[in-house]
């Protein structure tokens, strides 16, 4: 008797757990089965993605509407800015040779913009990790009164206005509802199928091709001296560490920590893909380093030490000037030419969209 | 929501079934479907306060401290709200609403209740955590209502925005915005409201809840305006502002 009021009581315990059980987001209801699906393809050797696409299935349509998005000026308060201001395909979709981007009324960004590829394999974005979301990430950048400046109201209202943005959302999504989850959902499906998989280096793995002296010599560097943070295939292990960039005095930005609120991440940024580095110019989260060679010799000797530098390069990292120029030679093999001039993910080639008057 | 439902084989004694009942029922309460038949609908109503009064946005109070402040934005997210029965049934409504002072529309929510005797409600204040990690939402939870740090995935649980002659920050301005859903910074509250008396559903009933600004002040936790002009990021002084917003809430009257 004692046993089952006991077992009854554990019963009840149970049930009324799921009673105060949080109500989950309701699944996504998109049956919409007119749109024509993408397959999204995981190169060989790589890790599961960590995008869900069951919650935002690719289609051709999705695709083709968030690329007229990427692209497109209106996005912005003024019409100047689209995402594709600072995120140019031919630097790997950064800013060409831009330390910080330019953006909304002489704006200025305070980090640099980052190369958009292989985002899929991605839990959390910017330096500092802060948006835990794919598909809010875009939110940030329109918002910023440094760069796009705009309100998220104001750009469904231009969206809404548009005769062929109508007709896109209907044919990606089933109905004409325009909002910023749909719209955040199509700019995914384009950023997604961003995928760098096919350069020299990934040709060699696959045996396809193969490293000429100083690209092997090189990648043997590089497997003994940067690949613990640098990790393969993706080139990044997406942590957070303090490398030693000491505090950059105007823009006083302290990385993780403001995210986390904790000193222990202070200065501590995300850990970039090396992948099209050689386009990527310049480095480090607000563009500090000019070229590969600063980096280097960053590295070499000029490692801050502060309590939160990583104990990986807080005695900096002895490289020679010879093993500088084989490392490089290997990191010139992860430049995806075919990435870079992919023609899906190029602007269509007409004029900025002009902006819309109110 | 399914009901729950117990099978107890003949072997079981009828005095275990009837303490399990009652432990059942008169303790812990069930949740029961709210879209069964014989539903009618309530009106949930907030009226935002600033103690006695009626809130004007524009207009200039004073609170506990005698600081005074010119409100200008009066905003917060309720969510799973559920009736308690006299049979001590929970009724569980799900859905995220933003009351807005500034949209009269916002400030009502209409849930289609079971024509039972009703002794309580309860809501929580912010949205479920879930929804601060699984992407763009839509509806009152899109982003573009302005409630959602895109710098810091989440939302912004409630927001007061003023001016105050006794503010250090630029202009004057009083601005807090409570959010931050993880372990240690949550501000989502739990807020359970008995009825003053009970409400018997027969149709065309309201549940008036009062929310007293001048709370955020001055409740668990006493916090100027002079001290703290700022809130903007999860931390210890939002969860400070979620303490005393959970106590912002009472039954002003129920008909």
């Amino acid at each position: 008797m004692q046993r089952l009021i006991t077992i009854l009581l554990l019963l009840f315990v149970v049930s009324g757990s799921f009673i105060s059980q949080a109500f989950k987001p309701a699944p996504p209801k998109e049956k919409w089965k007119g749109a024509t699906p993408i397959t999204f393809t995981v190169p060989k050797g790589w890790p599961a993605p960590q995008y869900n696409f069951a919650d935002n299935p690719l289609t051709k349509e999705g695709f083709e509407l968030g690329k007229k998005l990427f692209y497109d000026g209106r996005l912005s308060k003024d019409g100047n800015f689209s995402c594709a201001t600072c995120h140019q395909q031919f630097a790997a979709f950064s800013t060409i040779d831009h330390d910080l981007s330019h953006g909304f009324n002489n704006g200025l960004t305070t980090r640099n913009a980052p190369g958009l590829f292989n985002l899929a394999w991605q839990k959390d974005f910017m330096w500092d990790g802060g948006i835990n979301h794919l598909d809010l990430q875009p939110l940030a950048p329109i918002t910023s009164i440094n760069e796009m400046g705009e309100s998220l109201d104001s750009v469904l209202l231009k969206i809404k206005a548009d005769k062929e943005y109508k007709k896109m959302f209907k044919a990606a999504f089933g109905n004409e509802v325009i909002n910023t989850q749909k719209m955040t959902k199509a700019l995914s499906q384009f950023i997604l199928m961003m995928v760098s998989s096919n350069s020299k280096y990934d040709k060699v793995m696959r045996g396809e091709d193969t490293f000429n002296l100083p690209q092997r010599l090189g990648y043997q560097i590089f497997k003994t001296k940067c690949v613990s943070c640098h990790q393969e295939p993706l080139f990044t292990d997406y942590s957070f560490r303090n490398t030693g960039l000491p505090l950059n005095n105007h823009l006083k930005d302290f990385g993780r920590m403001k995210i986390t609120g904790d000193s222990n991440d202070s200065l501590k940024f995300r850990v970039p893909s090396l992948r099209n580095v050689e386009f990527t110019f310049p480095y480090g989260h607000d563009g500090r380093f000019y070229d590969l060679d600063f980096v280097m010799l960053h590295y070499r000797s000029k490692v801050a030490k502060g309590p939160t530098t990583d104990s990986l390069v807080k005695n900096n990292i002895p490289i020679s000037n010879f093993e500088i120029g084989q490392i490089k030679a290997f990191l010139y093999t992860l430049t995806d030419t075919s990435f870079l001039k992919d023609k899906r993910f190029a602007t269509t080639g007409l004029a900025p969209q002009q902006p819309m008057h109110e | 929501m399914k009901s729950n439902s117990i099978n107890i084989s003949n072997t079981t004694g009828t005095a275990v079934l009837i303490i399990f009942f009652l432990i059942f029922f008169n303790v812990n309460g069930t949740a029961q479907s709210s879209t069964g038949k014989n539903t009618t609908d309530v009106r949930i109503s907030f009226c935002n306060m600033i103690d006695t009064a009626a809130m004007q946005l524009r207009e200039t109070y004073k609170n506990s401290f005698g600081e005074e402040y010119t409100i200008r934005t009066f905003k917060y997210y309720i969510s799973n709200i559920s009736l308690v029965t006299a049979k001590s049934k929970i009724v569980l409504f799900p859905g995220v609403h933003l009351i807005n002072e500034a949209d009269s529309t916002t400030k009502t929510i209409t849930i289609k209740a079971p024509a039972e005797d009703f002794t309580g409600i309860s809501f929580h204040l912010g949205p479920d955590s879930i929804y601060n990690v699984s992407g763009t939402q839509t509806g009152d939870l899109d982003p573009a209502k302005g409630m959602f740090w895109t710098w810091n995935s989440g939302y912004i649980m409630a927001k007061l925005e003023a001016t105050s002659p006794v503010s250090s920050a630029v202009n004057s301005n009083v601005s807090y915005h409570i959010g931050g859903f993880k372990p240690g910074v949550n501000t989502q509250r739990k807020i359970t409201l008995p009825f003053p008396r009970t409400l018997r559903n027969t149709g065309s009933n309201e549940i008036v809840i009062a929310a007293n600004a001048n709370k955020w002040f001055d409740a668990k936790h006493t916090l100027k305006i002079a001290g703290d002009a700022v809130c903007a990021t999860p931390g210890k002084l939002a969860v400070q502002f979620a303490d005393n917003y959970a106590e912002m809430f009472t039954i002003a009257s129920v008909k």
